[in-house]
């Protein structure tokens, strides 16, 4: 385990490396049904890219990007961010990308959801964390439902996905609701 | 009681899981049951919340990862009457 920000009981969450940057991370954001419903997904990523990126983490307070890494073998499986924080009225954006596709049976995305609301509710102190999400992405609602993310309202066919109009469903969860289910 | 829970759990996994209860044991788990993907392992919480009427935490739902840790996790959720 290396460099640990916050540990769980199948994986733990730590800031990205320049390894995770030259590894497989670019190629996930370039495969057509993973990028499917990202905003960044329709354009084909690089590891000179993925590098900037990394590179931009250094300095930025408005997005915390951590690599989820399996306990078990150190493997880097996946990201999960908290992005567009705004610290004065305290809320962040939440999304999340599991890669490695042999690891991608909601055991590891659901923990690592919990552990970075964790983190955003108790260790950044956020009042709120918002989601979006393309009505037709069944797994990101199916996830902000397990996690009792409420819905604010529908962006109706705002997103084009496969030549389709589709809506955009926006959610959030704020830090009470969270704290009573969890407290 | 345990295994009016157990049933009602396997007939949970068996709908979202498009499998016979038969085929499902203790042991029953993301490496042992194929159609186990991300978005039923989601439907599969959920289920079980609504027909147990109980709200997991955040560290329940990282535990549901196998037939046995369900077991433990609902046992521990629920009232002794309601088993």
């Amino acid at each position: 385990m290396y460099n640990p920000y916050i540990i769980g009981k199948q994986i733990y969450l730590r800031h990205p490396t320049e390894e995770d940057a030259k590894g497989k991370w670019h190629e996930w954001l370039s495969d057509e049904n993973t990028a499917k419903f990202l905003d960044t997904g329709f354009w084909p990523n690089s590891k000179e890219l993925q590098l900037d990126f990394y590179n931009s983490l250094h300095d930025d307070r408005t997005k915390l990007v951590l690599s989820i890494v399996l306990l078990s073998n150190d493997q880097h499986i996946g990201v999960i961010s908290l992005s567009n924080i705004n610290w004065m009225h305290r809320y962040a954006t939440i999304g999340i990308l599991i890669g490695e596709k042999n690891y991608n049976k909601g055991i590891y995305a659901t923990e690592a959801y919990a552990l970075i609301l964790k983190i955003a509710f108790l260790r950044l102190n956020l009042l709120n964390v918002k989601a979006t999400y393309c009505k037709a992405n069944q797994n990101s609602g199916a996830i902000l439902k397990l996690f009792k993310f409420k819905v604010a309202g529908i962006y109706e066919n705002m997103m084009l996905i496969d030549g389709q109009q589709e809506d955009e469903v926006i959610t959030y969860l704020d830090r009470q609701s969270w704290l009573k289910r969890n407290g | 009681m345990h295994n009016k829970v157990e049933d009602r759990i396997k007939n949970i996994m068996s709908a979202v899981f498009e499998i016979s209860t038969g085929e499902i044991n203790d042991e029953s788990s993301p490496d042992t049951i194929e159609s186990w993907d991300s978005l039923k392992h989601m439907n599969m919480v959920v289920a079980l919340e609504e027909e147990f009427n109980v709200q997991f935490t955040d560290d329940n739902i990282t535990e549901l990862i196998n037939m046995k840790l369900i077991k433990v996790v609902l046992l521990e959720r629920l009232p002794a009457d309601r088993l």
